[in-house]
C-alpha cells in the first residue's frame, strides 16, 4: 500500500458539488502537484485532506493506516446530511447547541425515521444520534491534524508576533497538550519545579529548531522581523518554515506562488525543492507549470470535480490523453495575441 | 462670587463627574464583551435576544434610561434605589457596555478568515486561536474607535444632572441661578476639555506603542 492514499473524496457545498470522488496515491518522500483551471476543485481537495473543510465521503490513509473515515453521503439524493456535516465542519470546536439549531433545520427526512412519529421525538433522535458521531469524529480529526502541514496562498502569518514567535508559539503549545496530569499542568508555574525546568529545556530546544528551519528556508537573520518588514517571498518562507516545526508527515501547499512576483516565486519554490531532498512528502496547488513538470513525481490534473489525468510530469505534460488535459495546457502556451 | 471660588466648586463637582467616568468603563469594558459574545453566539435564541437588547438601549435616549433605572424599581416593585450615584452607573454602564459591544464585534468580524485557519492548522483550539491571534489584533484595531466613545463618555457624565448628581454642570446651574452670575456655565467647558485632553494624549500614546506591527 501507498504510503499516502485518498480514496473515493466526496465535497458538496449545499447543492454544488465540487469533488466527485477523487482517489490518488503518493509515496514518501514524493511531490504530487495538483494543476486544473480555477473552480475544479483543486483547493478543495486540499481543504479537505486537512480538514480545513470536512469531506461528505472519504477514506484517508497514511502510513498504510486508515486514519479519516467518512460517509455522511446520502445515497438516494445524493444530497449530504446535514446533521454532521455542520457541526464539525466548523472546525470541531463549537458549542453543542449550535448543531441543535442546526440539525433541526436540516430536513427531517434524512433522519430515515418514520414519517407519523412526531416532530419532536425526530428532532430529540437526530439531536442524539449527531452529537456522538461529530464528537468521535472530532477527536479522529485533532489527532490527525498534526500530520498535516499548511501553507495558505495569502500566508497568513500571524503580524502581531515577530518571526521567531510565529514558528514557535504551535510548538510550544504542542509541548504543553503533552502534559498530561492536572499536576504537571499546575506546575509549569511552579517556579523550581522539575516541570518547569523540563519545560524551559523544551521550549530552547523548540526555540533553537526554529532557527535552525529558518536558517533552511535562508531567512536565519530575519527571527526577531515582524511580518510586516518582509517581502511576499520571504513571509511565505516563514510560513513554510511555521508549518515544518510541527514535523508534518505531509506538507500542503495552496497555491503558495500566485501572490508572489516571478522572482519571489522563485525564492519560493526554490525552498520547496529543497525540502524535496530531505525527503519531504508534499501536495502542491499551482499554476507553475513549470515547477510542476520539473519538481513533481506525480501530476494529477483537475476538471469539474474529478481527476482527469494523472500520471508523471512526463505523462501529463508530454503526452496528455484527455481532451480537458490537452485544452488547458495549449491555453497556458497561448500567447495574447491569438485569440 | 470669585473666581477661585467657582473653580473649587466645580472642581469639588469633578470628582462625580470622574467618578461616573471610571466606574462606568470599570463595568462596561468587560460587560461589552460579554454582549458581543451573545451577540456573535451561533444559538440563535441568545442572539436575537441579545439584539432585541442592544436595540433598545441604543434606540432610547441614555438620559432617559437614567431616569428609568433611579425611578421604576421604586414605582414597578416598591424598592426604590436610594443611591443616585449607583443607578447612574448602572445606566451609563449597561449604555455604555452596548456601545463597546458592538465595537468589539465589528472589530471581530473585521479579522480575515485566513488567521482562524492559520491557527486551525497549526493545531490550536478554538480558545487559544481567539486569545492568542484574534483578540490581540482586535485590541489594536478598536482603539481609534473605543477612544471615540471613552471621550464621549465624558460628557454624557453631564446627564447625570437628571437625577440630582452634583456633578459639574448642575454645579454650574446652581451657581448661576442663586448668584446671577452666568459665566461660570461657560467655564465648565474648561474642565471637560482638560479630562479630554488628557485622555487625547493616553490613546494617542497607546497607538503609537501598538504600531510596532501593521496588519
Amino acid at each position: 500500500m501507498a504510503f499516502f492514499e485518498v480514496k473515493d473524496v466526496y465535497k458538496n457545498f449545499g447543492s454544488n458539488r465540487v469533488l466527485k470522488g477523487i482517489d490518488f496515491q503518493l509515496e514518501e518522500g514524493q511531490v504530487l502537484a495538483i494543476i486544473g483551471s480555477s473552480g475544479s476543485g483543486k483547493t478543495t481537495l486540499l481543504r479537505c485532506i486537512n480538514f480545513l473543510e470536512i469531506p461528505d465521503k472519504a477514506d484517508i490513509y497514511l502510513g498504510g493506516e486508515n486514519i479519516f473515515s467518512v460517509d455522511n453521503l446520502d445515497k438516494s439524493n445524493g444530497e449530504k446530511s446535514m446533521a454532521d456535516v455542520e457541526e464539525i465542519s466548523n472546525g470541531g470546536t463549537d458549542n453543542v447547541e449550535s448543531k441543535s439549531t442546526n440539525s433541526t433545520e436540516s430536513g427531517i427526512d434524512m433522519a430515515a425515521l418514520p414519517q407519523n412519529q412526531e416532530t419532536v421525538t425526530v428532532r430529540q433522535a437526530k439531536k442524539k444520534t449527531s452529537v456522538k458521531i461529530s464528537k468521535e469524529k472530532k477527536r479522529q480529526i485533532a489527532q490527525q491534524k498534526l500530520k498535516f502541514g499548511m501553507v495558505f496562498q495569502s500566508f497568513n502569518l500571524f503580524p502581531h508576533y515577530n518571526v521567531k514567535r510565529n514558528l514557535v508559539l504551535a510548538a510550544r503549545l504542542k509541548y504543553d497538550k503533552s502534559l498530561k496530569s492536572i499536576g504537571e499542568k499546575l506546575n509549569k508555574y511552579v517556579v523550581g519545579s522539575d516541570v518547569r525546568k523540563n519545560r524551559k529545556i523544551a521550549f530552547k530546544e523548540i526555540d533553537d529548531r526554529a532557527e535552525t528551519i529558518l536558517q533552511r528556508v535562508g531567512l536565519g537573520e530575519k527571527v526577531n522581523a515582524y511580518p510586516c518588514e518582509l517581502s511576499g517571498g520571504q513571509q511565505q518562507r516563514v510560513a513554510i518554515a511555521r508549518a515544518l516545526i510541527l514535523q508534518p508527515e505531509i506538507l500542503c501547499f495552496d497555491e503558495p506562488t500566485s501572490a508572489l512576483d516571478p522572482e519571489l516565486t522563485r525564492e519560493v519554490l526554490k525552498v520547496i525543492k529543497d525540502l524535496k531532498k530531505d525527503n519531504h512528502t508534499m501536495i502542491v496547488v499551482t499554476h507553475e507549470m513549470e515547477f510542476a513538470r520539473k519538481v513533481a513525481d506525480k501530476v494529477i490534473f483537475m476538471a469539474d470535480g474529478v481527476i482527469e489525468e494523472q500520471g508523471s510530469p512526463e505523462e501529463v505534460f508530454g503526452n496528455p490523453k484527455s481532451p480537458k488535459t490537452q485544452a488547458f495546457l495549449q491555453e497556458g502556451e497561448k500567447s495574447i495575441d491569438e485569440d | 462670587m470669585s473666581f477661585a471660588d467657582v473653580t473649587l466648586k466645580l472642581l469639588e463637582a469633578s470628582k462625580y463627574t470622574i467618578g461616573i467616568f471610571f466606574l462606568t468603563l470599570l463595568i462596561a469594558i468587560p460587560l461589552g464583551i460579554v454582549i458581543s459574545a451573545c451577540a456573535l453566539s451561533k444559538f440563535k435564541p441568545l442572539k436575537y435576544v441579545t439584539n432585541v437588547f442592544i436595540w433598545i438601549i441604543r434606540g432610547t435616549p441614555l438620559m432617559l434610561q437614567i431616569i428609568i433605572v433611579f425611578y421604576a424599581p421604586g414605582l414597578l416593585f416598591d424598592t426604590p434605589i436610594k443611591d443616585r450615584f449607583m443607578a447612574a452607573i448602572i445606566a451609563f454602564s449597561i449604555n455604555y457596555a452596548v456601545y463597546f459591544a458592538e465595537i468589539y464585534r465589528g472589530g471581530i468580524l473585521s479579522m480575515p478568515l485566513g488567521q482562524y485557519e492559520a491557527g486551525k492548522v497549526l493545531c490550536m483550539n478554538r480558545a487559544q486561536i481567539n486569545t492568542m491571534i484574534i483578540f490581540p489584533q482586535v485590541v489594536k484595531k478598536i482603539t481609534p474607535a473605543m477612544s471615540n466613545e471613552i471621550i464621549t463618555l465624558v460628557k454624557d457624565t453631564s446627564l447625570a444632572n437628571v437625577i440630582g448628581i452634583a456633578e459639574i454642570i448642575i454645579t454650574a446651574k446652581s451657581i448661576v441661578s442663586t448668584k446671577a452670575i452666568i459665566w461660570p456655565m461657560f467655564y465648565t467647558g474648561v474642565f471637560y476639555l482638560a479630562m479630554v485632553g488628557l485622555l487625547t494624549i493616553l490613546f494617542k500614546w497607546l497607538e503609537k506603542k501598538m504600531n510596532y506591527y501593521r496588519a
